[in-house]
């Protein structure tokens, strides 16, 4: 790709990008959200026409104007939001709208779709079973399909887009194989991620995108994560937040042996002004546990005292009453009206505030508002700018300005820097260390143990439901954390 | 020109109701050079007599759309509504008051039973409100043996037929009637909560939005609301016709879109709403003049009500 340029209206995406993608390579795109990662994608992938530059392929120019373009030249994207049928097997999804016929536009021969899908899966070594339905299958094992079908159309170039964002360790693992497998069979890969521990293993080659321009290209195994990281904000940023220390304050929370379906006997205290990291893996129940302290999910047994007195909470409206507030781990689904403005985001908790009589007072709500808009840094035009239309970090931003907002005493943070660049993430540990200063609670979830080491008091390891270890910062480090997230063996924890 | 004013204009434009109003104003424009007899007041009050009665179920429509769900049963709602008015006033000759009274329970019973079954039974809202239609329709049938209740009292006439020096009673009631639903849509924590169902009902949930509790009160307003709308309706016509309010349900809805509100649920305001139910009457009333005949009325308002969603699509996306 040569001096691809893309406008959109009123913003530059791309401006004279160059890209080139050798064979059998693994490139890696990095950029902070915004960059213009996904306008790239879209651009090779025919989604977008480019405005400028041109596009070629094996020294072929080439004009797509259309997804199909793309695809039929060989360019597969698999994007962060599958594109799958839940209630349709894995064949007929990996097959759909080019099943094969028995003659020129005759009916679907099943029988080899059966047989292809089989043969592919075989060929590739997907751990998959083409009977499933897609609905009953593991995120890691959606993507296998995703994968399947782009290599059911020959594809051998393949872009995969934050590929690693839902997968649990061990499935991270084998998604590193099977890209190394593909590598070997002719495919070469884009593969675009946060996360650049992975990317500085996977990849043979990266290339940095900032505010839609390219600002540097290396072999990967001549950089590191510290001189990426300087690319993609392109300032050394500060990485000196540290927990603020607590002296022994009496617990607000105290969670007294809970469970239910997903957790089992979770017991422990968070102080007041303290911040405590949950460390698990996907699927460990750190969610889980949170939504049940929430009244997100019920609890089958145990109870939650909250400042000393037990609190029945049965629903999201009770956990509020008790001052908690939930910033959930997906904020499109669960935290953010799209439609609506940042400001009336920031007020839905507590709108009884901002009455005047009976009726809502819009002036005190944008007061407010802007205030958030302030010291959380959110950047918008005004507070009536709709949310749907804000960087991730400024989305996250403002669902935790609503709980701000609402002044709670306690606030859980679910998986808060997912999809979240740099320098929004630096932000919000900003807001975590200011929120345990000023004598808030605060609990505090990551997939990226580094994140929660830096910021918590202490640690919670979970494994498989249960809490295995409750570590002090100052007494644990990375590689400990990870053997209780990881139920590693009970005399190395000893250790 | 000031620029906060400059401002104000343009956000003006930006509005989603936007284009429904130019729409609206060409129209009347338009109209007005081919009949000479639409722009006199007395056909313009004609034109509001006329839309008095999907304006106001559009009222409620607003709210059930915006909290994502849908209200088949407000046609019913209207007949019911108005045959129980009046038989109450000419069998039971309980008066006028107790006329209106029972009609506007009718409205929140049903309304109720919509919002019970969609939220505790998890009826999806289509089905639920189809399933009240029918019940509806036939109790309204059953009551009245299919025949019309004529005869009703002097004062209930004044509702649908009355007069305040030139405006017609209907009409300040639809007035009224807009002026509550836009201050409980946009100022209360009511409206708030309708808006939040409708555009993230987890997040919704998640804020502590009572969301069962939320969803009642949209279809027991809605049901208020075709309450109204049947008895302006039977005092209209003099009776409570078992049949009378067949139909409207989509043209509230064709309003409601008119409006700019959409049926995902999470955006619109009545007062596109009001500017839909506008075009609709403005429509019939105009090509009543130029003599277009009643179905070809029909043909015309289904493509409007398409043309008006494509084109609204269209500027979004620009």
């Amino acid at each position: 790709m040569t001096g691809v340029t893309k406008r959109f209206p009123g913003v530059l995406a791309l401006n004279n990008v160059n890209f080139s993608l050798e064979e059998n390579e693994v490139h890696a795109l990095v950029g902070a959200n915004g960059a213009g990662k996904s306008t790239l994608i879209k651009t090779l992938a025919g989604v977008y026409p480019p405005d400028g530059g041109t596009i070629e392929l094996r020294g072929e120019k080439q004009v797509f104007r259309k997804p199909m373009d793309a695809k039929m030249k060989g360019i597969a994207v698999i994007y962060q939001e599958f594109t799958l049928f839940p209630d349709l097997d894995v064949a007929k999804n990996i097959y759909f709208n080019m099943e094969p016929r028995y003659f020129k536009h005759g009916p679907i021969n099943w029988k080899k779709v059966y047989a292809q899908a089989k043969a592919l899966i075989a060929r590739f070594g997907l751990d998959l079973d083409i009977y499933t339905k897609v609905r009953n299958l593991s995120i890691a094992q959606q993507q296998m399909v995703e994968i399947a079908k782009a290599l059911a159309c020959n594809a051998n170039i393949l872009v995969m887009d934050e590929p690693t964002a839902t997968l649990t360790i061990s499935e991270v693992e084998r998604l590193f194989e099977i890209i190394e497998d593909l590598k070997k069979k002719n495919v070469s890969i884009i593969y675009i991620s946060h996360r650049l521990d992975e990317v500085t293993r996977i990849s043979d080659r990266l290339t940095v995108l900032r505010s839609g321009t390219v600002v540097g290209s290396a072999v990967t195994s001549q950089t590191n994560k510290n001189e990426i990281i300087r690319m993609m904000v392109g300032e050394n940023i500060k990485n000196d937040i540290l927990p603020n220390p607590t002296v022994d304050t009496p617990p607000v929370l105290s969670v007294k042996s809970i469970s239910n379906a997903f957790i089992h006997d979770i017991s422990f205290d968070l102080k007041k002004g303290e911040v405590l990291g949950i460390a698990g893996l996907v699927g460990a129940g750190r969610t889980e546990v949170v939504r049940a302290l929430f009244g997100a999910d019920k609890i089958r047994s145990g109870e939650i005292l909250v400042n000393g007195t037990k609190q029945n909470i049965n629903n999201p409206k009770d956990a509020i009453r008790c001052k908690i507030g939930l910033l959930p781990e997906s904020r499109k689904e669960q935290g953010l009206f799209m439609n609506l403005p940042i400001r009336r985001n920031i007020t839905i908790v507590h709108l009884k505030a901002f009455l005047r009589g009976i009726f809502i007072s819009r002036s005190k709500e944008t007061k407010e508002a802007n205030s958030q808009m302030k010291t959380l840094k959110i950047v918008a035009p005004s507070a009536e700018f709709p949310v749907l239309n804000l960087s991730g970090g400024n989305q996250q931003k403002v669902v935790l300005g609503k709980w701000l907002c609402a002044n709670c005493d306690i606030l859980i943070l679910d998986e808060p820097t997912r999809g979240v660049d740099v320098g929004a993430k630096e932000e919000i540990f900003q807001a975590v260390s200011h929120l345990s200063a000023q004598g808030k609670s605060v609990i505090f979830i990551s997939s990226e143990l580094e994140e929660v080491l830096r910021v918590s008091n202490r640690i919670l390891t979970m494994y498989k439901g249960r809490i295995t270890a409750t570590l002090n910062q100052n007494q644990t480090d990375i590689n400990l954390i990870m053997q209780y997230i990881t139920g590693g063996d009970s005399n190395e924890q000893l250790a | 020109m000031n620029s906060s004013l400059k401002v104000k204009l343009v956000n003006i434009t930006k509005r989603r109701e936007f284009i429904a109003f130019i729409g609206l104003i060409v129209i009347c424009i338009a109209f007005s050079f081919i009949s000479s007899n639409f722009f006199t007041l007395f056909n313009l009050m004609s034109v509001l007599r006329q839309a008095s009665i999907n304006a106001v179920l559009a009222a409620g429509m607003t709210f059930v759309i915006i909290s994502g769900g849908i209200d088949l049963s407000v046609s019913s709602t209207v007949s019911l509504s108005g045959t129980v008015a009046a038989m109450v006033m000419v069998n039971m000759e309980m008066g006028t008051v107790s006329g209106l009274l029972s009609a506007l329970l009718v409205g929140l019973i049903v309304g109720a039973i919509n919002g019970i079954v969609i939220t505790k039974a998890g009826v999806p809202p289509i089905i639920a409100t189809l399933g009240t239609m029918t019940v509806a329709s036939g109790l309204a049938l059953a009551v009245t043996g299919g025949y019309s209740v004529s005869g009703l009292t002097e004062g209930f006439a004044f509702f649908g037929r009355g007069n305040l020096s030139f405006l017609p009673v209907p009409v300040l009631i639809v007035a009224l009637m807009y002026v509550i639903s836009h201050l409980l849509l946009q100022k209360t924590r009511f409206g708030a909560a309708v808006f939040g169902v409708g555009g993230n009902e987890e997040a919704a949930r998640l804020a502590g939005v009572s969301v069962d509790r939320t969803k009642i009160g949209v279809y027991m307003f809605s049901g208020l609301m075709a309450a109204v709308g049947g008895i302006i309706l039977a005092s209209r016509l003099d009776s409570g016709q078992p049949m009378a309010g067949d139909g409207l349900e989509l043209d509230a809805i064709a309003a409601v879109v008119i409006g700019g509100a959409s049926v995902n649920g999470g955006v619109g305001g009545v007062v596109g709403s009001l500017i839909g139910a506008l075009i609709m009457s403005v429509l019939d009333n105009g090509f009543d003049l130029i003599g277009v005949g009643r179905y070809y009325q029909m043909v015309f308002t289904g493509i409007v009500l398409i043309l008006a969603v494509a084109v609204q699509k269209k500027s979004k996306n620009r």
